[in-house]
């Protein structure tokens, strides 16, 4: 066990490697220059100049990926540069909005999507199946900005229910900080109880039809245990794994909701420094987005022996 | 015809719906220029946001365009991008996903590449890239492409591993055929299930991405109507002109319902064993 | 008996009790805080280091202008007592206010001033357009300064006080000018109502209120005169789209909308909870053309777009709302010194196709595309650019539109090559016409001009600076006019007011050209 986790940690450096210089490559070549756009519309040459060697952005990109790269290795990004701030520091400020949001999200979305998944596969070819069918199809098929712009209409601006927008933590809000987080967790859950829902359905359709729980049912365990006990565990490695892959589909969504909720975390951050060409700002998010996805990954393959007691770790 | 009497055996309505809706949609696509006698880039701003009428049967926008019109050329706009992108998709990952299946020797290298690309979620390539090239219908086909076409060289490739040790494949190595031959003639023809069913929810895929794009301003380039760019100019209206944002948001939902309908029909249709294939 | 007289007793307790309570309630209040949603963020607070107006706005509340202007566009002295001007304009006497408090705790002096000075002469804009005719300034004592010109100066005071973009003179504490230097300011002293308490980059700025504060005697009126900070805390929320600002105020979470849909007027009329807030005057769109390059390095084809453009249209593309836009030739709006009603004649907002055709010919336009580049996030600047290209496509040229986000703009609009127009939102309430030296002249700002029309351009301002008698310098901005609209470096299409709404238990609240919340209260 243990010798599998260091190897599949092994496996990861050439992967990180390649996000690293995916993420410097893609950044550094925007157009658009971010000095300009720091000193405003009637910047003079001279103050151009002097802020573009401050920054040293005179060097070239070779050189600046090189000493880049080390400084990253480190964990140093380098200084935001429209914050004026250290992007390791802007970025740890801005994961906590995030994280509540996707972690609200990943649970109402996967409770949801289980309940859904498994209502349906119980009650296959039956009207709840279709009824589960239609709400999991409309949750991969509607763009989260315009669910979210109705919502916020329906929602917040006609009803009152919840605020606008913003975002408020436990320690300043208390529990009205869930009103801040009701409308942009439930757009981004939607998505993810639609992919977990159509997952959940089809692996426990497939362990349905398996001999063992035909077994189970003509011995006469009752309907309701089979299905949590046996099928529900042996459905769970496709499920894990479908939700490990899509967290990071969460996160990509959160750089859009979080600038249509203006909400103060990591996706926000990332819109905003491409906007402004914060190119180490930019990175960073990347990076962050990437390196969660991997880990995240690698805990669903070590889980695996969890669920599934018959996979030998070599 | 065979594949039509098929479905009907399946007793798929939903399948049934979702082709005639696309065929719709497509319709629509197709013959925008001549289903309307407006132009969509055409400004008559002094009759701005009015509402539904015979006249403008979706009504007018910001500038006193036919909303309609508009709709139908963003439509046509979407259908190009995702026809696009599914082809794009498809050769690029046909290529790596058979270097990558078929030669071991650049499998390590490839995989790992690929790897790398899919720890970022494709919206956020896209987003990237895009804000690279710059706005533009065909700097974000090839940035949607560069999104996903990792995920169809991965299921190109472990569809060529399961089919290049078969015996016939084998037997057709020994009497000396080319590679390029056995590449071609066997193992291509018997991946197309795979690959038909991820350009479908590709395409489904694409259509959302794009609309996010122009949503963020980053996507088709104004004015030229985009279903995102209208959703996102429609924002500012949304309390005294409401028609404004929901046409493109049901037109964006109706043709995406469709192709992942389609896609889940294909899988069932065509090959049965990938029903437990995860999307995404 | 003893009941009439409980009830009568009751029915006037109560009606004193409503009629106290609706008095008070037009009474100030001090305490509470104001939550206004701004239109965006800004990269920090230091307006010499930048022209974005924003941060003025902002930092208006936190430093003090020696002059500041007042409802009329009249320049008031404010940490100054009074002035003097003497040998024709060649000598500004300044003689400050004893007594006023900084946020360090100590007096203001004249060091302060004369630090403040030299760094706004070297750094900031408004300084750049001073420091060519400057020639030195002098300590008398504590309070008196004297600032010297070599040659008669005559808009000194205007551009000291300048509503432009960041060019205000504003005096900040020697301490914190020694310890940045010419580097971005982080921390801050001034004279203000309000000084900075916390910035969180992107989200707020929370202003608190000083309790030192020494205000200025004069009557109020706009940024001049007496302050009174009422409210205890300022956060200004920097809200990006401008639906979630309207909502906001909606829901009663802010206090102060800046910039909302014109569209939505009606609705924000109906509200009880919302009081409209029109800015007049305000701000003009400017048509910019690229003078460097052909068509528009002749002035036939400059003169030709002019003609080409239906001006009423982009109002209704622009703006939208016809109460929110006025047709405007002039720099300067109707009622200010510097207006000329004749400005533009026979040319502004004539809109004749075949003419346009007829000039660009004269001037030899082979046809090539032209390239208008424009931001998105602007709405006037993003639907004019989209209007534009209607209209001139109407008539057959061709049209490439450029929409990029802002850094990719500002980036493409500072090069010589690739692109031909420009809209830009010029301010309105420009207090003097050399103001309009900054950008108009050989090689000034974008317009890449550089002909013998820009050296007469020149030679125009180069006279306007010197005169100080109103009648000669008024006969030289009308020259100015009548040589814009011939030689066409740019022209303003119309003018424009923005709209901001206010929650009503916001009272006072004054529609200047940027908002400040000083004499402003809540009501309970």
């Amino acid at each position: 066990m243990r010798n599998y986790i260091i190897k599949r940690i092994l496996l990861l450096i050439p992967v990180i490697i390649i996000v690293a210089v995916i993420a410097f490559f893609i950044t550094n070549l925007m157009p658009g220059d971010p000095v300009r756009v720091i000193l405003g519309n009637f910047a003079t040459e001279e103050q151009v100049l002097r802020l573009e060697q401050e920054l040293g952005l005179d060097q070239p990109l070779i050189i600046r990926f090189f000493s880049w790269l080390s400084r990253v290795i480190r964990g140093d990004f380098g200084n935001s540069l429209y914050l004026n701030a250290p992007v390791s520091e802007v970025l740890l400020n801005r994961i906590k909005p995030t994280f509540m949001i996707a972690v609200t999200a990943e649970i109402i979305g996967v409770s949801l999507g289980l309940l859904l998944g498994i209502t349906a596969a119980v009650n296959h070819r039956k009207i709840l199946d279709q009824f589960s069918i239609t709400i999991s199809l409309f949750g991969i098929s509607i763009p989260s900005f315009w669910l979210s712009l109705m919502l916020i209409f329906v929602f917040a601006v006609q009803l009152r229910w919840f605020p606008v927008s913003g975002f408020k933590s436990f320690s300043e809000a208390g529990l009205g900080a869930f009103r801040y987080l009701v409308l942009p967790s439930f757009t981004l859950a939607f998505m993810q109880a639609g992919l977990v829902a159509r997952m959940t359905r089809s692996a426990m359709l497939d362990t349905l039809k398996q001999d063992y729980i035909r077994t189970a049912r003509s011995k006469g365990i009752s309907a309701k245990n089979v299905i949590l006990k046996h099928a529900l565990k042996n459905a769970m490695l496709p499920i894990i794994t479908v939700i490990g892959h899509n967290f990071a589909i969460l996160l990509g969504g959160t750089w859009i909701i979080e600038t249509i909720f203006v909400i103060p975390g990591t996706g926000f951050l990332a819109i905003n420094a491409i906007m402004r060409r914060d190119i180490p700002v930019i990175q960073a998010c990347i990076i962050f987005v990437a390196l969660i996805y991997i880990v995240l990954n690698l805990l669903v393959d070590i889980s695996y022996g969890f669920f599934n007691p018959k996979i030998k770790y070599k | 015809m065979l594949f039509y009497k098929s479905l009907i055996k399946l007793k798929h309505p939903y399948i049934i719906t979702a082709l005639v809706i696309l065929m719709i949609i497509f319709t629509l696509a197709l013959l925008a220029p001549v289903l309307t006698e407006y132009d969509p880039e055409n400004n008559d701003a002094r009759n701005r946001l009015k509402p539904p009428s015979f006249k403008h049967f979706l009504g007018t926008d910001e500038f006193g365009r036919d909303v309609f019109t508009r709709l139908i050329y963003g439509i046509r706009a979407s259908m190009q991008v995702g026809f696009s992108v599914v082809i794009l998709t498809a050769v690029f990952g046909i290529i790596v996903g058979v270097l990558a299946g078929y030669y071991p020797s650049l499998d390590n290298v490839i995989m790992r590449f690929l790897d790398g690309m899919m720890a970022f979620p494709g919206i956020i390539i896209a987003i990237s890239l895009a804000a690279i090239w710059g706005a533009g219908k065909y700097n974000i086909i090839f940035a949607l492409s560069f999104a996903y076409f990792p995920k169809m060289a991965r299921i190109v490739r472990s569809a060529v591993i399961s089919i290049k040790d078969i015996e016939y494949v084998e037997s057709a190595r020994a009497v000396g055929a080319k590679d390029n031959y056995i590449i071609f003639n066997y193992i291509l023809r018997n991946c197309t299930s795979p690959i038909l069913v991820q350009a479908t929810f590709n395409f489904a895929l694409a259509i959302l991405d794009e609309a996010a794009l122009s949503f963020l301003g980053i996507g088709i380039m104004p004015p030229t109507p985009s279903l995102g760019g209208m959703i996102t100019d429609a924002r500012s209206y949304m309390t005294v002109a409401p028609w404004l944002i929901i046409s493109p948001g049901v037109m964006i939902i109706l043709s995406v319902l469709s192709l992942n309908l389609l896609g889940d029909g294909l899988r069932d249709f065509l090959d049965p064993h990938l029903k437990g294939s995860i999307k995404n | 008996m003893k009941k009439l007289f409980t009830m009568t007793a009751v029915l006037i307790l109560l009606t004193t009790l409503i009629f106290s309570l609706s008095v008070s309630a037009q009474e100030e209040r001090y305490g509470g805080t104001l939550n206004a949603a701004v239109k965006m963020s800004v990269a920090h607070l230091d307006t010499d280091n930048s022209t974005d107006s924003m941060i003025s706005s902002m930092m208006n509340h936190v430093y003090e202008g020696l002059f500041e202007f007042d409802k009329n566009l009249q320049v008031q002295p404010h940490l100054a007592e009074s002035y003097q001007v003497a040998e024709d304009g060649r000598e500004y006497t300044v003689n400050l206010r004893r007594g006023v408090m900084m946020h360090n705790g100590q007096e203001m002096n004249a060091d302060d001033v004369l630090a403040s000075f030299d760094r706004w002469l070297r750094l900031n804009n408004g300084g750049n357009i001073v420091e060519p005719y400057f020639d030195s300034v002098e300590k008398i004592n504590d309070y008196k300064i004297i600032f010297k010109f070599a040659e008669p100066y005559a808009p000194f005071l205007n551009i000291l006080a300048s509503p432009v973009s960041n060019q205000k003179f504003v005096v900040r504490a020697e301490e914190i000018i020694d310890k940045f230097g010419d580097s971005v300011i982080t921390e801050h002293a001034g004279t203000g109502p309000y000084k900075v308490e916390n910035w969180i980059p992107d989200q707020n700025l929370t202003l608190e209120k000083f309790d030192n504060y020494t205000a200025s005697s004069l009557e109020s009126s706009f940024f001049a005169g007496e302050r009174t900070p009422y409210l205890d805390r300022i956060v200004f929320n920097f809200i990006t789209d401008s639906q979630v600002r309207v909502s906001g105020i909606q829901t009663g979470q802010f206090q102060f909308a800046e910039e909302v849909p014109r569209d939505q007027y009606q609705i924000f009329k109906a509200n009880s909870d919302i009081n409209t807030q029109i800015i007049y005057p305000d701000k003009m769109a400017v048509l910019i053309t690229n003078n460097g390059v052909p068509p528009f390095n002749n002035k036939y084809a400059r003169q030709a777009l002019v003609y080409a453009l239906d001006f009423e249209e982009l109002g209704y593309a622009m703006i939208g709302n016809p109460e929110f836009w006025r047709l405007e030739a002039a720099l300067h709006e109707e009622g200010n010194p510097w207006h000329d009603e004749t400005a533009g004649e026979g040319i502004y907002g004539v809109y004749d196709p075949e003419k346009a055709k007829e000039l660009l010919a004269k001037a030899d336009y082979d046809g090539t595309p032209l390239v208008i580049l424009s931001g998105q996030d602007d709405d006037m600047e993003r639907n004019g650019a989209i209007a534009i290209k209607d209209q001139l496509e109407e008539i057959g040229i061709n049209v490439e539109l450029q929409l990029f986000d802002r850094p990719t703009v500002v980036e493409k609009r500072a090069k010589l090559e690739g692109w031909n127009i420009h809209l830009s939102p010029f301010i309105k309430t420009v207090p003097d016409p050399q103001i309009h030296q900054g950008w108009t002249g050989t090689n000034k700002w974008i317009t890449n001009w550089d002909s013998e029309e820009s050296r007469e351009m020149d030679e125009i301002f180069e006279r306007m600076v010197k005169e100080v008698d109103y009648d000669e310098r008024y006969k030289i901005v009308q020259e100015f006019y009548d040589e814009m609209w011939d030689s066409v470096p740019y022209f303003n299409i119309l003018d424009f007011s923005r709209l901001h709404i206010t929650r009503s238990n916001l009272r006072n609240y004054q529609p200047a050209w940027q908002p400040f919340f000083w004499n402003t209260w809540l009501e309970e």
